[in-house]
């Protein structure tokens, strides 16, 4: 054999080879868990679904975000927690990292939590942004849906006006770090977008007429209401209070087909079902005009209606406490609220239950009873607490037996029939994210700002329609009411939105939050009977990480 | 070269040859008979007996003899692989003593792509044959590396019997990509998806058959590797038989009893009594909750030492049997190993058979060899739930293991275990599940799941080299390799378990792997006279790793469910289909040179460079190719001890000075697509959103086009110096190694990719480090043998340069940490270590006890926040140091090995975690849990979430092991000659000297968690040869 022989041969061989070798680095994607094709009605389930879901897999294992218990990542569950465990509505007993500072009013911007709900926002608001770069096939239904999509980005936006101020604002998707908005402006933008998307704009992606799609989807009564919303709470967010037109978007809401409530059904009160687990279908569905669908089977998460439910609960509590009757001690789970998880961790404040019970300051004052024998008590059917074994001070801010359960949301439903997860654990329980209540009571305040601070007649008609609805008894000072001043709205706003994560932006456009020393509730600023804490906390911070990421960030205080 | 010179030389040397064979025609002769034997007077098969400087030659017979015509007192050269060459002078009849020369083999050193005599490696080596009798039980091939080199680190994960370990080669070159140096078996480059059940791809090659490791350090020597050798490179050969041998048998085996060594200090049942009694009084629903009923409804209360209970004394054995030999110009060497490795956690094991053969035919007169290899592998796994470890501390001890209680016996197989109401559909017979929130039973945990894994693997190559006929100074080399491996594990756990409470689960899971690998390079050898030597190969490699898994887990109804059959699945993924499937693949397209040049013996070049394209990094239209990489390295050596001026000096019997500089890559660690935009759709059919269709979601996945791989550029001098016929050895090196373009997954501006945290390129750190190693001989006579090795590692590193942020305050975070809600105690930031801790400053007391929540205010804005944090010392060792003692006296040998490490933190994540002593969280979600005596005297009720990222939890680790002590009996005359051996007793993880107040300081990620613990282990062994 001859070196001249091998060497073109060899090279020939290898030129081959190489040549086919070279073409195996183009490699594509052989994973069949993920796909490659864009698909327009999915990417449009993921952004409702952002509410409710934290991740591909549910109720975990596959989470949107990184560097965070995925269920503590839902986002239902740190809005609530950080608009009510920061008020004078609700305390966790719980000790994970982040609720002290919650219950305490004494948050850093590296509050795990508030870092969460954050990023957990912003993927809401991108993936919006990717889907309208993308969904562009001009169609009457794309164009509705884009509608939906934006109207969904403001509702995300919303949140990030209200609890962070000044976020990253962008509404194309960029790899570029996002410049930072101010409130005001990011104000300014959302009110022209809703305009534009309810048809009181020039675009041509309108949100559909009320109830004209299906359950679960916004519909223009969706954008009246955050709009008022908005209106309502303009003075905290620009410096200019809108009265009028949180006035004027309250009832147009209220004009559309969606109703309120008011059928009871077996045994269960109308307000008791609007947060029942049969709430897409037991009459709750005419009043919840934005719901986040739970589904015990299909829509699993550690969040959510779940965290609701199961976090109020006290492990005595049987399913015959609903209706009335104790079970023997011993140790078992919250059956009573159609699941078993049981966490026994969120209590309501003693304020909270003087909303309902004014000027009862002792445990005395209050029965010892569930949930109907407290109705009955207060004259009205929102007085949803559990109090036997539970003190009405919390006392020892870790003891679960110092604060009353608020009962309110739970997994039975109405008509009888069983949960839609087998095992028992997940809900069926929509949460209103914007229900038509909300609209009578921004209707009624909004009146009264407009006319030195008591509601008219046309605002105290609005009220009292929800009173009717809750059913108050002659017993309850409110029900000879005459006349309701904001000093009344303020506590109305607790009756009738308790529990429901609204409380901070309530107590903020009362100047009864940061700042203040006038009002103060227990563990308010960390101490027992309150202490006020700096007007700062009322935004949270930029998170840490994203200020290091983003260098366009800067913190919302020094 | 120009082509005339190929041919001038070939011509010459053909012309040579044929004058030489003529010569031999003319001669006057005589027959030489002779015979070959070993220095035991075995005979030798096969030797090469040649007439010096002539290509008169035979090979001796099977008895050893040979004969050879030749002129009377002519030389004759007998040579035979692994033996001193022998001289004799030619006489009618001749007899020959071979004597092995393990010197020689022990100074040719395989390198990247071939192989070197140990005088002539210019970077940093180390090779190291396992020390057959001086070592612990070997279950894996790093077992036998630890404490041994300088620059390597090896922290065995933790005692879980066939566990893994950390291997790091000079402090590791990165941050989020992997740190794990390129192993390579036989010329194979073992992919890094391991084997499903089994730690890593080491443990696929039983230690008995490893004839060499071989650690490449710095780029000069790992460049060869590209993109994949920037934390080093270990080459590990395995043992091959010997031509024209007689085939000889060995079989070694041991025996090991293993105990725990250390456990937490948790209150007793009196005292956890007392203890909840005083927080929360008698009346108290957590006083309630105390103790268990008993078959009579009375409350009893049980003293149980939960970490006593969930630990074995666990027995273990390990048997080997090797055949080798070589039948004519055929060695072979056939194995078979078994290891029964049983875990002190109850439950566990670890079972794997070995098979190994060799077989290295020399075909063409010597012109054409082969080496064959194959290796399979079986082992079974029996996992323990290592949940059970963490829950043996928090389980409250007046619970009994099992109590005789309608509740436990009817729903939870007599365990005792917290419990709840039940409320699953139609099963109203089912009144009672466990509490899913409290501690887990944690004999139960074990008890009750049958957790298992099968693993096989196969690993076969073939390599030949071919030294061209007529120009040998050209050698074609070929190595076609392949890894076959493939691993099920299944899991059954009952109805009445804590985990799966009324439906149980029964489910399996897998994962298939291949790799495929074809490298071809050409060698070219040529000394022009002596002055001149070259050694120069180019070559070429393509591989391709593939890896697939599928799982499937489901529950059953249970009987007398009123709305679902008995025995219906639930929750049974197989109606999603697909979407349990993985698979993913990568390949890998190079082309490799290296240039040798020696002048004189004494000035050494060595030139390498290597192209490597990879599928990891971005080739589609519209962005730009980030495939390629080109991976140069030079090193330059000199033998001073040839010089002049010290060749006379005879104390010093060799001096080597080394300089290198290289670059290197690393691309593991990260996915095969990141570059790649695509969909997760829901994976179960429980991430659904049900408004348009069936609700299916998508989500768009992160995706980084711009991604490459880290580029690390390491600086390398050396020292060798031997004195006093070696022994007395010295290797210095200093090293300083910068790696840019550092992978890792960062949080990245909030809206501007699909996760909050991304895979990226973003910064720069380095390296620098020293070290020191040497053997000193002290004793050396016919009866007393002694020998010292003493390594010394220095390393530190910083974080130069992270580019995705701005300003001083910029850091990444990374590490776990003592909270439930994700956060992390450490950080990359500048000017810092890798991986220092990132925490508050605690405030103390007088007394030096630690105030709860309350710390130091270090940018003074009078309040606490993130900015108040500061960086506090790192889990990386300054100095490692390792210390290995042999003497042997006549037939006895007594040896030790010690580590030490000093200057590496640990963040005590299960004091943080268990920190809470306050009503709020000892009774909480309807369970108790127990603390630990430290907890209790610190008195933390209340602690907030800056609470679990105090500096009061990093704790100094530094640690002084003694890791084992063998003393052996060696004999060579059992039955008759026929048999001879050693026999030996060890006892390992003897001794740990430490201030760190967890289980075992040695904790490689700096966050000492609930850990599986390293047991004590004594071992008795035998090794036979027959």
């Amino acid at each position: 054999m001859k070196l001249r022989y091998i060497l073109p041969a060899a090279a020939l061989a290898c030129t081959a080879l190489f040549t086919s070798c070279l073409k195996d680095l183009e490699v594509e994607n052989i994973n069949p868990k993920q796909v490659s094709t864009f698909n327009e009605d999915y990417i449009f389930n993921k952004i409702y679904g952002n509410m409710v879901l934290t991740g591909q897999e549910g109720p975990s294992g596959n989470g949107d975000l990184d560097d965070i218990d995925e269920g503590t990542s839902n986002m239902i569950r740190q809005l609530w927690n950080a608009n009510e465990l920061t008020t004078d509505e609700a305390h966790c007993v719980w000790n994970d990292p982040g609720l002290p500072e919650f219950n305490h009013n004494a948050w850093s911007n590296t509050h795990p939590m508030m870092k969460a709900l954050y990023y957990r926002l912003m993927f809401g608001v991108t993936l919006c942004n990717f889907y309208l770069d993308n969904a562009n096939d001009g169609s009457a239904s794309t164009k509705q849906k884009r509608a939906e999509a934006r109207f969904m980005r403001a509702l995300h936006y919303y949140y990030l006006m209200d609890l962070y101020a000044n976020p990253p604002f962008l509404t194309k998707l960029s790899s570029e770090n996002a410049p930072q908005i101010q409130r005001a402006d990011l104000f300014k933008f959302l009110e022209s977008e809703l305009l534009d998307i309810i048809g009181e704009g020039t675009g041509d992606e309108i949100l559909a007429d009320a109830r004209t799609i299906e359950y679960g989807r916004a519909d223009k009564a969706a954008g009246y209401l955050l709009l008022a919303r908005m209106y309502l709470n303009a003075q905290v967010y620009t410096g200019t209070a809108k009265w009028a037109e949180a006035q004027k978007y309250a009832d147009k809401a209220i004009a559309t087909s969606y109703s309120l409530c008011t059928a009871s059904k077996n045994g269960f009160s109308a307000y008791q079902l609007l947060f029942m687990g049969d709430n897409d279908s037991n009459g709750a569905q005419n009043e919840i005009i934005l719901p986040a669908l739970h589904d015990g089977d299909q829509t699993q998460t550690w969040g959510g209606c779940l965290f609701l439910i199961a976090a109020m609960g006290n492990d005595k509590i049987s399913a015959a406490d609903l209706y009335g009757q104790f079970e023997a001690d011993g140790v078992t789970a919250l059956t009573g609220y159609g699941t078993k998880e049981a966490w026994a961790g969120i209590r309501a404040r003693k304020q909270f239950v003087q909303a309902f019970f004014p000027g009862v300051a002792t445990d005395a004052g209050v029965p010892q009873g569930s949930l109907k024998d407290l109705v009955a008590a207060a004259g009205d059917d929102r007085a949803l607490f559990y109090t036997k074994g539970h003190t009405l001070s919390i006392s020892d801010e870790t003891d679960y037996t110092k604060g009353f359960p608020y009962i309110k949301f739970n997994n039975i439903h109405a008509d009888g029939t069983a949960g839609h997860h087998a095992a028992g654990q997940f809900v069926d329980t929509d949460f209103p994210m914007l229900r038509l209540g909300e609209a009578y009571l921004i209707s009624a305040e909004a009146d009264a700002r407009l006319n030195n601070g008591t509601c008219t007649a046309a605002g105290f008609q609005r009220i009292k329609d929800l009173h009717n609805r809750a059913e108050i008894k002659a017993t309850n000072p409110i029900y000879s009411k005459t006349s309701f001043n904001l000093e009344d709205i303020i506590k109305e706003w607790s009756r009738e939105f308790g529990f429901e994560g609204q409380r901070r932006m309530h107590l903020i456009r009362f100047g009864m939050y940061g700042g203040q020393s006038n009002y103060r509730w227990e563990w308010m600023g960390g101490s027992k009977n309150g202490t006020p804490f700096e007007s700062r906390f009322n935004i949270f911070p930029i998170p840490d990480t994203d200020l290091n990421a983003n260098p366009n960030m800067k913190p919302n205080y020094k | 070269m120009k082509q005339v010179n190929i041919k001038l030389p070939f011509r010459t040397l053909a012309l040579i040859v044929g004058l030489f064979l003529a010569m031999g025609a003319f001669a006057q002769n005589i027959t030489v008979k002779g015979h070959v034997k070993d220095a035991t007077g075995e005979a030798i098969i096969g030797a090469t007996v040649r007439v010096a400087g002539t290509q008169n030659a035979t090979v001796t017979d099977f008895d050893g003899n040979f004969t050879l015509q030749t002129k009377q007192g002519a030389d004759i050269q007998i040579t035979y692989v692994g033996y001193q060459v022998a001289n004799v002078k030619a006489a009618s009849n001749v007899e020959v003593t071979l004597k092995d020369d393990t010197a020689v083999l022990e100074n040719v050193v395989v390198i990247g792509y071939g192989r070197a005599k140990k005088s002539d490696l210019t970077g940093s080596v180390t090779a190291i044959k396992p020390d057959e009798k001086n070592h612990g039980l070997n279950i894996n091939a790093q077992d036998m590396i630890s404490g041994k080199i300088a620059g390597v680190s090896v922290i065995s994960g933790d005692g879980t019997p066939g566990g893994g370990a950390q291997i790091r080669i000079r402090g590791g070159s990165s941050l989020n990509a992997s740190n794990d140096p390129l192993i390579v078996i036989d010329g194979l480059a073992m992919d890094n998806y391991g084997v499903k059940g089994l730690a890593n791809p080491l443990s696929m090659v039983n230690p008995n058959d490893i004839e060499s490791f071989t650690v490449l350090k710095d780029a000069s020597a790992t460049a060869i590797y590209g993109s994949r050798a920037s934390n080093g490179v270990i080459i590990i050969t395995t043992k091959k038989g010997r031509s024209g041998q007689k085939p000889t048998f060995n079989y070694s085996g041991n025996m090991s009893i293993s105990t725990k060594k250390k456990t937490l200090d948790v209150m007793d049942g009196p005292s956890y009594k007392n203890f909840i009694k005083n927080l929360y009084g008698e009346e108290s629903a957590a006083y309630k909750a105390l103790g268990y009923l008993d078959a009579n409804g009375n409350t009893q209360y049980a003293n149980t030492d939960w970490q006593e209970e969930i630990f074995r004394t666990a027995v273990s054995h390990d048997h080997n049997l090797t055949m080798s030999g070589g039948m004519k110009n055929m060695p072979y060497r056939v194995s078979v190993g078994y290891t029964n490795n049983q875990g002190i956690l109850k439950t566990s094991s670890f079972e794997r058979f070995t098979g190994n053969f060799s077989i290295s035919p020399t075909l063409l007169q010597d012109h054409l060899k082969f080496n064959i290899n194959g290796k399979g592998m079986i082992a079974k796994n029996r996992y323990a739930d290592g949940g059970a470890v963490g829950s043996a501390v928090w389980m409250d001890p007046t619970k009994p293991v099992r109590g005789d209680n309608d509740i436990y016996k009817d729903y939870f197989g007599g365990y005792a275990q917290w419990y709840s109401k039940a409320n699953i559909d139609g099963a109203a017979n089912w009144a009672y599940s466990a509490n899913s929130n409290a501690t887990a039973n944690p004999v139960a945990l074990l008890d009750q799941k049958n957790d298992r894994a099968t693993s096989k693997s196969l690993m076969g190559n073939i390599e030949a080299d071919y030294a061209i006929h007529g120009f040998e100074d050209l050698h074609l080399h070929m190595n076609a390799a392949m890894d076959l491996a493939t691993g099920k594990q299944k899991t059954d756990i009952p109805s009445n378990s804590y985990t799966n409470n009324y439906f149980g689960t029964t489910g399996w899971s897998t994962q298939d792997s291949y790799n495929l690998q074809l490298s071809l390079y050409a060698q070219y050898l040529k000394d022009f006279n002596k002055d001149h030597h070259f050694d120069i190969m180019g070559g070429y490699e393509w591989q391709h790793f593939h890896r697939k898994s599928d799982w499937r887990s489901y529950g059953l109804w249970q009987a007398g469910n009123t709305s679902h059959a008995e025995g219906d699945h639930y929750e049974d993924p197989v109606e999603t289909g697909t979407k349990t499937k993985e698979e993913t693949e990568n390949y890998l397209v190079s082309f490799f040179g290296r240039m040798n040049y020696t002048y004189l013996d004494r000035y050494m070049v060595t030139f390498t460079l290597r192209a490597d394209g990879s599928s990891r990094f971005n080739w589609m239209k519209g962005n730009a190719n980030q495939q390629w990489g080109i991976f140069p390295a030079l090193a330059l050596a000199w033998k001073m001890k040839e010089e002049t001026f010290l060749k006379n000096i005879d104390v010093l019997s060799d001096a080597k000075m080394r300089l290198g500089w290289g670059v290197t890559g690393q691309q593991e660690g990260i996915g095969d697509y990141t570059y790649i935009p695509v969909y997760q759709p829901n994976i179960n059919s429980h991430a659904l959103y049900p408004i348009l269709g069936d609700g299916t979601t998508y989500r768009p996945e992160p995706s980084n086009p711009k991604l490459t791989w880290e580029k690390t550029t390491t600086y390398n001098a050396g020292l060798d110096l031997s004195f006093l016929n070696n022994r007395l050895e010295f290797n210095l090196d200093w090293y300083y190694r910068k790696t840019t373009d550092l992978i890792n997954t960062v949080y990245v501006s909030a809206g501007s990719n699909f996760k909050n945290k991304v895979t990226s390129n973003i910064g720069s750190l380095h390296n620098t480090g020293f070290e020191f190693m040497t053997t000193v001989r002290p004793i050396q006579t016919k009866d007393w043998q002694w020998e010292v090795s003493y390594n010394f590692t220095y390393n530190k590193n910083k974080i130069d340069e992270l580019i995705s942020g701005e300003g001083d305050d910029y850091f990444v975070e990374t590490g776990g940490g003592g909270t439930g809600t994700g956060g992390t105690v450490q950080a990359h930031a500048v000017g810092q270590s890798v991986s220092a801790f990132h925490v508050y400053q605690q405030v103390y007391d007088q007394n030096g006890n630690p105030i709860a929540n309350t710390f130091v205010d270090r940018n003074g804005n009078g309040y606490l926040d993130s900015g108040d944090k500061y960086y506090y010392y790192k889990p990386a060792a300054d100095v490692l140091m390792g210390l290995s003692s042999k003497v042997q006296y006549k037939n006895w040998d007594l040896g030790f090995s010690m580590r030490a490490s000093l200057g590496n933190y640990v963040y005590n994540n299960v004091a943080a975690g268990g920190m809470n002593v306050g009503s709020g969280s000892v009774y909480t979600l309807g369970y108790l849990g127990n603390r630990q005596i430290d907890a209790v005297n610190r008195g933390f009720t209340n602690p907030t979430e800056q609470q679990y990222y105090s500096d009061y939890w990093v704790e100094n680790a530094s640690f002084l092991k003694l890791d084992n002590i063998t003393l052996g009996y060696s004999f060579d005359k059992l039955f008759g000659n026929r048999i001879n051996g050693r026999v030996y007793a060890t006892v390992q993880n003897v001794l740990t000297i430490t201030d760190y107040s967890g289980i075992d300081p040695e904790v490689s990620s700096g966050i000492g968690g609930d850990m599986y613990p390293r047991p004590f282990t004594t071992i008795l062994g035998v090794s036979l040869n027959f």
